[in-house]
């Protein structure tokens, strides 16, 4: 995986660079580089909006190209441009427009907040990807899939697979952007019933169900570009500019992978992940269903069956499994689908019981006992702000990690 | 796992605290036009919760009603409140229908004294809520309050509350629903729960 570490201060930049150490092949672009690098962006951009730029001045600048995941620090004061005072989240829009690098990352914008209890999502007002602090890049669970990390927030990608899946995600929208957004995904019906209010607001353009919106709403609904720039890339686009095409295509996935996230995945009322799926019907680890360890080799599944007993898995797993899985962090399931299947509500009421006292907690990506009785502390709840059915969820609260809002966590709203 | 009175109805009032939230202005009048004090937050349910309305303490929290996660054929809204009488925890249900008289019962222990014919868990009719003290404003009164007092199956403060619960949700897909709502991600606590529903219809 190829990382670029773009700083307005080189000291800052070999920080990052150290952090990340040997886990990726990193390059860095900082101070007058940077500066450079952006100026000869920026005249680009400019020539492109106007309509003036050759196709291959729509080509990503040398300086960007051939990365997997830009790292930005969200302080770019040093650099010296004229103009408005820079930050990060001010050009990751342009760098997702017209550049090729798939995924970014916004470095420090928050660093009072490790894990984000609003919305298990990290920092919602970011415009990049993910936001991370300069500590997080040293944490194995962006690395590693089998990190040994205490804090491991289940919300966190690893980063070369997130890389890998938003070049699919864009390849996806390049064939079928004109699809309605519900079929190209494979929504099935009951799904209606299921999405917020929130989740369904993309959808609803007033002037179509939201069943048959397309995929242009994500794109036309962005926040990363002003909308006279997304306007003006829109018609460039549809007056067939391979670049605005392009660019068109990597707002819109990123959009529709953070609505994903939030509002579709993140509420698991709609698409539901193998640990929250085991919360729910524990009898589904099969035999190790008494045990905590069958429970936490779940997390770690990444081929079918994912650790969950063979035959229920194919009976009633498999029909209901989310195939698009370049828009998700991992297998994924339709909750609709398995929640109308009374062969597992009938489970559930004859299982003997015999199951851990566990819950699913989200800062470690992992079960743990509830009680004192085991080597943990007993989970803490905490209510989020999503909208849905599961809002509580719990944390184990590991040391020295900062969790924000603390007025959501009981017990800590001190 | 042992069940847990007080996280019952924890659980079970912040999911009618959520529902009526989300309630029609139109629901909201119906309810204040008979005066009833509803409780419309966590915090508040949760003292009503843990240090219930005592009519017989000579101080106290008041009586106050939680919403109830519940809209079924003609009942507009439900509310119900705990309280401690002279034999131990009660539930009074109210019920709301959209234009006529609200509709009150107590889910009550069984007495402890001799002298009454009430030695079971049951529910009756109410025209007030607690003993007596709280009026329910366009309650139809006089009711036959003693007669009929149905058998509630159970003796505990918990199935006392489930039987209440399942006579507003019904059972299946209706209490158990609930239950998977209030204790979703805590699977144990959710079966602990739903097998004492089921134990206590005999299903």
């Amino acid at each position: 995986m190829r990382i670029l570490v773009c700083d307005d201060e080189q000291v800052q930049c070999q920080r990052t660079m150290k952090a990340i150490g040997s886990r990726a092949e990193v390059s860095d672009l900082a101070g007058g580089q940077m500066k450079s690098a952006l100026t000869v962006l920026f005249e680009r951009i400019s020539k492109a909006l106007n309509g003036d730029a050759k196709s291959e001045e729509w080509e990503c600048p040398n300086e960007f190209k051939g990365y997997d995941v830009a790292i930005i620090d969200n302080n770019l004061t040093a650099l010296g441009l004229e103009g408005a005072r820079l930050t990060g989240e001010t050009i990751v829009g342009y760098l997702r427009a017209f550049t090729d690098i798939p995924y970014i990352i916004s470095l420090n914008k928050n660093v009072h907040v490790d894990f984000d209890i609003r919305y298990l999502f990290g920092d919602y007002q970011s415009l990049a990807d993910l936001a991370l602090n300069t500590k997080h890049l040293r944490n194995d669970r962006l690395w590693d899939p089998e990190f040994r990390e205490e804090f491991a927030p289940w919300y966190w990608p690893r980063l070369a697979d997130a890389a890998k899946r938003r070049r699919e995600q864009v390849r996806f929208l390049e064939t079928r952007f004109d699809e309605p957004v519900w079929k190209a995904l494979g929504f099935p019906m009951e799904a209606n019933e299921y999405l917020s209010l929130r989740a369904k607001s993309p959808l609803s353009s007033g002037e179509r169900e939201p069943q048959e919106a397309r995929f242009d709403v994500f794109f036309g609904g962005t926040r990363t570009l002003p909308p006279a720039e997304v306007k003006t890339l829109r018609k460039l686009a549809s007056d067939g500019v391979g670049g605005a095409r392009g660019a068109m295509f990597r707002i819109a996935a990123y959009e529709l992978d953070r609505w994903i996230r939030r509002d579709v995945l993140g509420t698991q009322d709609v698409l539901i992940d193998p640990p929250h799926l085991v919360a729910q019907m524990p009898f589904l680890v099969g035999e190790n269903a008494h045990d905590i360890h069958g429970w936490n080799a779940i997390v770690a599944g990444v081929e079918p069956n994912f650790g969950l007993d063979r035959t229920l898995f194919e009976r009633h797993l498999a029909p209901a499994r989310f195939l698009h899985e370049m828009w998700v962090p991992g297998p994924c399931f339709w909750w609709p689908t398995l929640k109308a299947d009374e062969d597992l509500t009938e489970r559930f009421f004859a299982a003997d019981g015999d199951w851990p006292d566990a819950v699913f907690c989200e800062d470690a990506s992992r079960f743990v006992v509830v009680g004192n009785g085991g080597e943990h502390r007993s989970p803490l709840e905490f209510e989020t702000e999503l909208e849905g059915s599961w809002g509580r969820r719990y944390i184990t609260y590991v040391d020295d990690y900062a969790y924000t809002p603390r007025s959501r966590i009981f017990g800590k709203a001190r | 796992m042992d069940p847990s009175i007080n996280e019952l109805l924890l659980a079970y009032a912040r999911l009618g605290l959520d529902h009526w939230s989300k309630e029609s202005q139109r629901v909201k009048r119906r309810a204040r036009a008979i005066r009833l004090d509803i409780t419309t937050k966590i915090d508040v349910a949760a003292r009503a919760v843990t240090r219930p309305f005592e009519p017989f303490a000579a101080t106290g929290e008041p009586m106050r009603l939680i919403p109830m996660p519940c809209k079924q054929n003609r009942v507009f809204a439900a509310f119900f409140a705990p309280w401690i009488g002279r034999d131990g925890l009660s539930f009074d249900l109210v019920v709301l229908s959209e234009q006529g008289a609200p509709f009150a019962f107590r889910f009550e222990p069984g007495s402890q004294y001799a002298t009454t014919a009430h030695g079971y868990d049951h529910v009756q009719m109410n025209e007030s809520l607690g003993q007596r003290q709280v009026e329910l404003d366009g309650a139809v009164t006089p009711l036959p309050t003693r007669y009929p007092a149905f058998p509630i199956p159970g003796e505990s403060p918990v199935t006392r509350f489930l039987a209440m619960a399942v006579s507003m949700h019904g059972f299946p897909r209706g209490v158990d629903r609930i239950l998977d709502d209030a204790f979703k991600g805590h699977a144990l606590k959710r079966k602990t729960y739903l097998d004492m529903t089921a134990q206590m219809l005999g299903k």
